[in-house]
C-alpha cells in the first residue's frame, strides 16, 4: 500500500513538475520577453538617422542619444494597463524616439519623421513624390518600402504617390 | 480479503491525500493579483456579487477605469458592474459576457470599442491576468481556445500548476497572505480608482491600418447578436482619451457597423467639453486614462443617457441595494482620502 501511495504521488508531481513553461515563453507570463541577442546598437547599417549632427539609430543606448542632441521638448510615457511599462517617447523639433527598456538598459526602438523640417540622411522627406525616393535608396529599396539593414527596418507610407510616413524600428527575426 | 479492502481504502486515501497537496501546491504557487498586478483580481471579484445589474460595462482599461458604480448608484440609482481586465479583448468581452448572462440578465450592455484594433491575441500576460480568476465553465472554455498565443497550453489554464510550478522559488509575502483568501476585494465593483493627476501633453503618432481588423468586427457582431438573443440592449461607447489614438476612419467603420445593427455608438472624445473633462486634471497618465475626477464626471454624464434613453430603474430605497452601495460607498470614499494623502 505504501509503495502505491508513493507511485502515485510520484506521478502527479512528475505530471505537476516536469512540465515546464512551453518554448518561447517566460517562466513568469507576466514579465516582458524580450529576446537580447536579437538586441545590438550600432548595427544599423545605413539605416540611421541624423540630426543636429548627431547619428544615431535602433538600438542605441537612450542615454547617450539624448546626451547629445539638444534638449526635447516634451515627453511622452506609454501606460499599459497593467504593467509598468517603460516606453518613453521624446519630441524634438521635426521627429520623435521611442524609446525602451531592454534587459535593463534603456534603447532607442523607434525614430519617426513628424513633418517636411527634417530629412533622412538619404534625403527622404515627408511629402517627396514617391519616384524621387526610390532614386534615393537605389542599393536598399527592392519594390517596397520596407527597408532592412542589419537590426534595422525602415517603413515608409506613400499615399497619393508622395511620402507620407517615415519610421525606423527594429527589423524582426533579421540577423 | 480483508486486507484487499484495506489496500482499496489506502490507495483512496493516497489519491485524496496527492489532490489536497496538488491543490494547495498550485494555489500557492498562482499569481495572487492582489497587491501587484491588482488588474488580474478584476475577473473573479465578479463572482461575489450578491446583487444583481441593470447595467454591465465590457471591455478594457477604458471601462474599468473611466466608469465608477458608485458614481452611477449615487446619482442615478443605477446598479452597474464593469466586467473589464487590462488589454480585454474583443473575444475575452465576449465570454465575459457571456459568463455573466449564465448568471443575470441586464437590461444594457456598454461595450468600449477600443480593443477591436486587435485582430489577433497579443500577449500571454494579458490572458493570463483575464482568464485566471474566471470560473470554470463553457465561457471560460471557449475564451481560452481562442485567446492563447503562439506556444500556450490550453491544460495550464486549466491546472495552473503545469504554467506557475517554476514560481515555487520565489514565492512573496503575498502568495502566502493570500494562499487560501482573496482578500479585501482591489475593486469597486470593477472600477479600478487612481487619484493621481498628470496632464497631457504630446501623444506619439502611429502607423495604422484605417480598416478595423474583421477578427475583431466579427466578435463584435458576435457580440450583438449575444445581447440580441438575451433581450440585452448593447451601446457601443469609445470612452475619452487621448492615447492610443482612436482613428477616424475607425470612428466611420463603427459608426456604420452601430447604423446597420440598430444600435447606439457614442464617440466620447468629442464629448469632452460637454462632459466637463478637463485633460489637465482629470487623467493620471498624460491622458491615456482618467482618474477618479474625470471617472466621476464621465458617469454623471453618461448615467443621465443610460436613463433617460433606456428608463432605468432608480434602486435607491431598496433595501438590499441601499445597503450594498453604502458599504461600497464608504470603502470607495476611504480609498479615495488614501489614495490622494499618497499622491
Amino acid at each position: 500500500m505504501k509503495r502505491t501511495a508513493i507511485l502515485l504521488l510520484a506521478a502527479l508531481m512528475l505530471l505537476a513538475i516536469g512540465c515546464g513553461a512551453p518554448n518561447g515563453q517566460t517562466d513568469d507570463p507576466n514579465a516582458v520577453f524580450v529576446d537580447p541577442n536579437a538586441v545590438r546598437g550600432g548595427e544599423y547599417g545605413e539605416l540611421y538617422f541624423e540630426a543636429n549632427g548627431v547619428r544615431f539609430g535602433i538600438y542605441d543606448e537612450t542615454e547617450a542619444v539624448l546626451s547629445a542632441l539638444p534638449a526635447y521638448r516634451s515627453t511622452f510615457t506609454g501606460q499599459s494597463c497593467a504593467f509598468e511599462t517603460e516606453d518613453v517617447s521624446y519630441f524634438f523639433s521635426g521627429f520623435e524616439i521611442t524609446t525602451n527598456v531592454i534587459d535593463g538598459v534603456s534603447r532607442v526602438t523607434a525614430i519617426r519623421l513628424d513633418d517636411d523640417t527634417v530629412k533622412t540622411p538619404q534625403g527622404l522627406y515627408i511629402g517627396m513624390p514617391e519616384e524621387d525616393a526610390i532614386s534615393a535608396l537605389p542599393a536598399l529599396y527592392e519594390a517596397d518600402w520596407n527597408l532592412v539593414d542589419g537590426t534595422a527596418l525602415l517603413s515608409v507610407t506613400i499615399v497619393d504617390g508622395a511620402v507620407y510616413g517615415i519610421t525606423y524600428t527594429p527589423a524582426v527575426g533579421e540577423d | 480479503m480483508k486486507r484487499k479492502g484495506f489496500t482499496v481504502i489506502g490507495i483512496l486515501l493516497s489519491c485524496i491525500v496527492c489532490f489536497g497537496a496538488l491543490t494547495a501546491v498550485s494555489r500557492l504557487t498562482a499569481p495572487k493579483y492582489h497587491d501587484t498586478l491588482i488588474d488580474g483580481h478584476l475577473t473573479g471579484e465578479y463572482y461575489d456579487e450578491t446583487t444583481d445589474h441593470d447595467v454591465l460595462f465590457i471591455g478594457d482599461c477604458e471601462v474599468f477605469e473611466h466608469f465608477s458604480p458608485v458614481t452611477l448608484f449615487n446619482e442615478y440609482g443605477i446598479t452597474s458592474y464593469i466586467r473589464g481586465g487590462a488589454q480585454q479583448l474583443a473575444w475575452h468581452s465576449y465570454y465575459m459576457l457571456e459568463d455573466a448572462l449564465k448568471t443575470e440578465t441586464p437590461k444594457v450592455a456598454v461595450f468600449n470599442v477600443l480593443a477591436l484594433k486587435y485582430g489577433e491575441p497579443q500577449s500571454e500576460a494579458y490572458n493570463r491576468l483575464n482568464l485566471d480568476g474566471m470560473r470554470f465553465g463553457t465561457a471560460k472554455l471557449g475564451a481560452i481556445r481562442v485567446s492563447m498565443t503562439e506556444g500556450e497550453d490550453f491544460m495550464s489554464y486549466l491546472f495552473p500548476l503545469l504554467r506557475y510550478h517554476d514560481r515555487i522559488t520565489a514565492l512573496t509575502k503575498e502568495d502566502l497572505t493570500y494562499w487560501f483568501s482573496k482578500g479585501d476585494p482591489v475593486s469597486f465593483k470593477g472600477y479600478v480608482m487612481h487619484t493621481g493627476v498628470d496632464p497631457a501633453t504630446e501623444v506619439p503618432q502611429e502607423n495604422y491600418d484605417p480598416k478595423l481588423p474583421e477578427t475583431s468586427m466579427a466578435w463584435l457582431a458576435k457580440i450583438a447578436d449575444l445581447c440580441e438573443q438575451n433581450g440585452v440592449a448593447l451601446v457601443l461607447i469609445k470612452s475619452p482619451s487621448i492615447y492610443p489614438v482612436w482613428h477616424a476612419e475607425w470612428d466611420d467603420e463603427i459608426a456604420a457597423f452601430a447604423k446597420a445593427r440598430g444600435l447606439r455608438y457614442d464617440n466620447l472624445i468629442a464629448e469632452n467639453d460637454l462632459i466637463g473633462i478637463d485633460m489637465n486634471t482629470d487623467t493620471y497618465d498624460q491622458g491615456q486614462h482618467l482618474n477618479v475626477s474625470g471617472a466621476e464626471k464621465l458617469s454623471r454624464w453618461f448615467g443621465a443617457i443610460l436613463q433617460s434613453e433606456y428608463g432605468l430603474t432608480d434602486h435607491r430605497g431598496e433595501a438590499a441595494y441601499d445597503a450594498d452601495y453604502a458599504a461600497l460607498t464608504e470603502r470607495y470614499e476611504n480609498e479615495k482620502q488614501r489614495l490622494s494623502e499618497g499622491n
